[in-house]
């Protein structure tokens, strides 16, 4: 199926839509959300990828994006509150 | 492939793509970091499951691999337990470092003195209290 890789290419478009967000966001919160909408973006887009191709191993990318992904606004949250 | 099986997976992945564009033109357009944090689980929660729904499908009928399937299957596990606890943790750290809604909130638990008071707060003043007890009967 063809049209697997320009919806990887769509979701590769909204992430620079988020990065447009992280790097003009007003506060740091802002830039921590839009990257981790960049991230979870990313994410889907290899799932695509790894349709399309027809390799397992895309998924297993996949998998640690999804998990590393929850990582980041967790610290960051922690460092902006001061109790890390 | 049947037709049928195609144009269904197709139309999941097409609302998953509808939902991550929603959630990223929301996360420009939004007047305050709260409204976008709200915009942005839109991309984490219809975009990503509808996606993954189509890929489970993908998975099952077309590549008949059951080892992708439960690949897939993991990833949107993962990403709907971990999403909302990273998402609960920016914005008290938002409210927290001083940023406030543009509109007056109506229930404001936060501002509360006794509310989500951290661990660490706690260990901080107790043992100071002890000690200041401690010196107050020595001096006596």
């Amino acid at each position: 199926m063809t049209e697997l890789i320009y919806f990887a290419i769509f979701y590769i478009l909204c992430c620079f839509i988020a990065i447009w967000r992280l790097i003009k966001g007003p506060s740091a919160p802002d830039r921590v959300v839009a990257g981790d909408c960049v991230d979870v973006l990313t994410d889907m887009a290899l799932v695509l990828v790894a349709l399309y191709s027809g390799r397992g191993i895309y998924l297993d990318i996949a998998i640690v994006t999804a998990i590393l992904g929850f990582l980041s606004p967790v610290l960051f949250g922690k460092y902006l509150e001061g109790t890390l | 492939m049947s037709i049928a099986l195609r144009v269904i997976i197709d139309i999941f992945i097409v609302m998953g793509c509808f939902f991550a564009f929603a959630g990223a033109v929301g996360l420009v357009r939004m007047p305050d970091a709260f409204s976008r944090m709200q915009s942005s689980t839109n991309i984490t929660t219809l975009g990503v499951l509808c996606t993954l729904v189509g890929a489970f499908l993908y998975c099952l009928f077309v590549m008949h691999s059951w080892g992708s399937a439960a690949k897939v299957v993991i990833i949107g596990v993962l990403t709907v337990l971990a999403n909302p606890v990273g998402g609960h943790a920016i914005a008290r750290a938002a409210y927290r470092i001083g940023i406030r809604p543009e509109k007056e909130l109506v229930i404001d638990d936060l501002d509360d003195e006794d509310a989500c008071v951290e661990p660490s707060d706690g260990d901080g003043t107790a043992p100071a209290e002890s000690a200041g007890a401690e010196r107050e009967a020595e001096e006596q």
